[in-house]
């Protein structure tokens, strides 16, 4: 294969397969590395798995191709903030069914920008949730003996606010 | 759903406003643990991510003397976004200590605040506390305003920056004496380079901090002749580090009718910090008519007008006279004003431009004709190595 290539097949987790474009790639350095072993191996016919689900994968992918062009050539200001709009509209999602998802994605290919974007929106979602609610999103059981609890009421008065 | 790795629920909560982590503080050990206060490494990427994120909260008060104190309102930006906040604590030691207690500053989670008879440095959330060495000049002058200067550096944002300028021996130098305070030796230490500041005194009440300078606009009083070079009102920037002085015209436009009483012009931080369109705004209010401009070159000093508009045609719906009591431009894209009896908003970018919303009333008599704001968010920020809970506290 030359380098010449602009797309490349990659497996999800669940099997389905998915194209991507090599600038696209760029924005992870594993997936990068993996198109690069692609790229220049003989076997043309390996397609490469990537550990996420087919679901996740999707929006990575659009989330890449989407912010290709910027991270590879510098682009201007009004693109800036088009861009911004772009990724306020892509964060609507529901936290539990894919966000997480999102944000273990971009731990994962060290995607810091898109791994930034995910945390706070989930931090913008969750300011205003109550504990049980934290709770049950994390799966956390509380750990404390109502002693403790008590006690951590006591030293710190400032956990009821105004 | 696995439960998400360690990391990645300290690096949500990371994004959170210290008053979530509060009550998040109960979910579980490891929770609690996040937001303790030996944590730093948490607590410096948690006011870290507070600079980059918008302040949602805004103290009201009035814009006496330093020394005054007086009532002190405490308001949300928004009354559908009330995760943020200070602790029950803080607002009791406000009302009690001491016969008079202001708010001079605010920057990344912690306040300046002001007794009759000494500084402090406090953390409204997690409640500590640190008194500052008081100033000779303050012991000296007990009723003269402090020119002191509280902020953060985004790129380190470890420390903060308290600036204290001084008149230096008889009136009418135009160099002011600049202190800076050392956290480590908890005293004020000396800085060689001297600010030159013009022919009119400066506004240290509000102040943007950008390219690595201080920011100060000049008042508008005509007391100069018009051959001075200061006749018209100027800003003036001090570069932290070597000390050098520019001064920044302000527009034509602003210059013109500058010298009229009703005239009112302060600087703001314009834009969202590291952003490319980061800058300095000015805002004229001149005959409840608000001017606002954007330094769209810094280099050359060129502005761009932003808007002008009547008080009465952003949408106030008073039936009295409106008269305009205080303002500020907050996260860099709107402008928060004060009438005799509420608070309004203004968008000044992007898709909230002209958006007018009522925020709040308040509380202050109709006979208080000058108040100021001050901008918060709730962060984790300590206070410094030899910081105390805040007094009255303890005897909860």
């Amino acid at each position: 294969m030359s380098s010449s290539v602009e797309a490349i097949t990659v497996l999800s987790s669940d099997g389905d397969e998915f194209k991507i474009t090599v600038s696209a790639a760029k924005l992870s350095k594993p997936l990068n590395w993996m198109l690069e072993d692609v790229c220049f191996s003989d076997d043309c016919d390996e397609v490469p798995t990537i550990e996420v689900n087919s679901k996740t994968l999707v929006k990575v992918i659009e989330y890449c191709e989407k912010h290709a062009p910027r991270a590879n050539s510098g682009a201007s200001d009004s693109d800036a903030e088009e861009l911004k709009k772009w990724d306020i509209e892509f964060m609507k999602m529901d936290v539990k069914d894919i966000l997480f998802h999102i944000l273990m994605a971009a731990n994962y290919l060290h995607m810091e920008g898109l791994y930034d974007l995910a945390c706070q929106t989930a931090a913008d979602l969750m300011k205003g949730m109550t504990v049980s609610q934290i709770r049950k999103i994390f799966h956390i059981k509380n750990d404390f003996s109502s002693e403790e609890q008590e006690q951590l009421r006591r030293q710190h008065p400032g956990c009821s606010f105004d | 759903m696995d439960m998400p790795y360690d990391d990645i629920v300290l690096e949500i909560f990371s994004w959170l406003p210290a008053k979530s982590l509060y009550r998040f503080k109960c979910v579980n050990k490891f929770c609690n643990t996040i937001s303790s206060p030996e944590n730093s490494y948490f607590n410096q990427k948690q006011s870290h991510n507070a600079l980059l994120r918008d302040d949602c909260c805004f103290f009201l008060q009035p814009n006496w003397m330093q020394r005054h104190g007086g009532k002190i309102e405490f308001h949300h930006l928004s009354s559908k976004n009330t995760t943020s906040g200070a602790s029950h604590g803080f607002f009791q030691f406000l009302k009690h200590y001491r016969p008079a207690c202001r708010i001079i500053a605010s920057s990344n989670g912690l306040i300046l605040g002001r007794s009759d008879i000494e500084l402090f440095i406090c953390n409204p959330v997690t409640q500590s506390w640190l008194p500052i060495q008081t100033p000779e000049y303050m012991e000296k002058y007990p009723d003269d305003d402090l020119m002191v200067v509280l902020d953060f550096n985004v790129e380190d944002s470890k420390d903060f920056m308290l600036f204290l300028f001084e008149v230096q021996g008889e009136w009418g130098s135009s160099y002011l004496h600049v202190k800076l305070y050392s956290v480590k030796e908890r005293m004020w230490k000396s800085v060689e380079a001297k600010f030159f500041y013009g022919g009119r005194s400066l506004r240290f009440d509000t102040h943007v901090y950008y390219r690595k300078a201080l920011h100060f606009i000049s008042d508008c009083f005509p007391c100069l002749s018009k051959k001075s070079p200061y006749f018209r009102p100027y800003i003036m920037a001090y570069t932290i580090g070597d000390g050098s002085s520019r001064m920044i015209r302000i527009p034509k436009e602003a210059r013109r009718g500058s010298h009229d009483s009703t005239c009112q012009m302060r600087i703001y931080k314009w834009g969202k910090p590291t952003s490319s369109d980061e800058s300095i705004c000015l805002v004229r209010l001149r005959k409840n008519v608000f001017t606002i401009w954007v330094l769209a070159d810094y280099e050359i000093g060129k502005w761009r007008r932003v808007l002008k508009i009547r008080v009465k045609a952003m949408g106030v719906k008073e039936e009295d006279h409106v008269h305009v009591t205080g303002f500020i431009v907050m996260n860099g894209d709107q402008l928060i004003f004060a009438t005799e009896m509420k608070t309004y908003g203004y968008g000044l970018s992007h898709e909230n431009f002209m958006k007018f919303e009522e925020i709040c009333e308040h509380g202050f008599e109709r006979n208080v004709t000058n108040l100021s704001f001050i901008a918060y968010s709730d962060t984790l920020h300590p206070c410094g190595h030899n910081a105390v809970t805040l007094p009255l506290i303890q005897q909860d």
